[in-house]
């Protein structure tokens, strides 16, 4: 059982762990995205940016994945840390560019898991004045609604289509279409 | 000339292609230009490059055409500490768009001010 230091915190973490899962068994506040505990990580939102330091003298840290980083003993963690928390800020701010804003109208909104990371980093004003990109929809099977334009790239979709895909191949040709992300389909924006 | 040499003088070496300008090329244009690549260029994987570059492409875009404000400089700068560090990408792509952009904002800060303030880009 490897021990850690998250804020000066000393924990004892299972071998294996990564430090999002850490923190999040901790009861501390770490936004993430695409991390699941079913589907593991990908390390493709960003969000669950924190600092770690190379060791005690070590005051700058370097602002590593959660979702990607390894538990080793005696590694030492900051999730408080300004750079950190401006960072993860900044990762929300880049996925509300493109998000509607219409969340009183939205089914999810009230139990929205952008909503609640959005509240959690405390981002608030926007600054960015373009158009936001739209997307066409694609049909996933009868498992998942697809609504690309609220899409905040996960990858949680495509990852669960190709889990289902390897185990009824033969028996659900619907879910075979593979999952497109990028470029926004027809490229058309609105205001 | 080496990658280092590169590297401290804010850029790479890339494929060790070199673009000189003369003194009646825009340098805002030419970093508009490269930011546009970059944009395009970017898969989407990760947050900070798929939705920081077209912001960025799209701030340099009203500096060049004339719509810059004043704190468009600050929101550049903004993305540059944001999605130019390494580490906050998936890979380096958005490290290696910004670091142009950041040594243009070294060098040619007047020319950017410039845009700014007259509205227009005073190259042509």
């Amino acid at each position: 059982m490897p021990t850690i230091f998250i804020d000066g915190q000393e924990l004892q973490v299972k071998d294996g762990d990564n430090i999002l899962e850490v923190c999040l068994n901790a009861g501390l506040n770490l936004p993430y995205f695409c991390w699941h505990p079913a589907m593991g990580s990908v390390g493709s939102c960003r969000q669950c940016a924190l600092l770690q330091y190379q060791n005690e003298e070590d005051t700058e840290g370097r602002i590593v994945m959660g979702c990607m980083t390894a538990v080793t003993e005696g590694a030492r963690f900051s999730v408080s840390a300004e750079k950190a928390a401006e960072f993860r800020s900044a990762v929300v701010e880049s996925l509300m560019l493109n998000h509607p804003h219409d969340c009183p109208v939205c089914a999810e909104g009230g139990e929205c898991h952008l909503q609640d990371m959005t509240v959690m980093v405390g981002h608030r004003d926007r600054r960015y004045t373009g158009t936001k990109n739209t997307f066409r929809n694609q049909y996933l099977g009868p498992l998942i609604h697809h609504e690309m334009n609220r899409c905040i790239t996960c990858y949680r979709c495509e990852r669960y289509l190709s889990r289902l895909r390897r185990r009824h191949r033969p028996r659900r040709p619907s879910i075979a279409r593979p999952t497109v992300f990028w470029p926004p389909a027809g490229r058309r924006t609105r205001k | 000339m080496d990658y280092n040499v590169i590297g401290k003088a804010g850029s790479r070496m890339g494929t060790g292609t070199m673009i000189i300008l003369d003194d009646q090329t825009c340098p805002v244009g030419m970093v508009l230009n490269l930011i546009r690549f970059f944009a395009h260029e970017s898969c989407g994987f990760c947050t900070p490059c798929r939705e920081g570059l077209p912001w960025t492409h799209q701030v340099l875009l009203d500096i060049e055409q004339g719509r810059g404000q004043p704190e468009d400089l600050e929101t550049l700068a903004y993305q540059i500490k944001y999605i130019g560090t390494m580490g906050n990408t998936h890979c380096a792509l958005a490290p290696g768009a910004m670091e142009p952009l950041q040594s243009a904002l070294k060098y040619f800060y007047y020319d950017f001010k410039q845009h700014i303030t007259g509205g227009r880009c005073p190259y042509h």
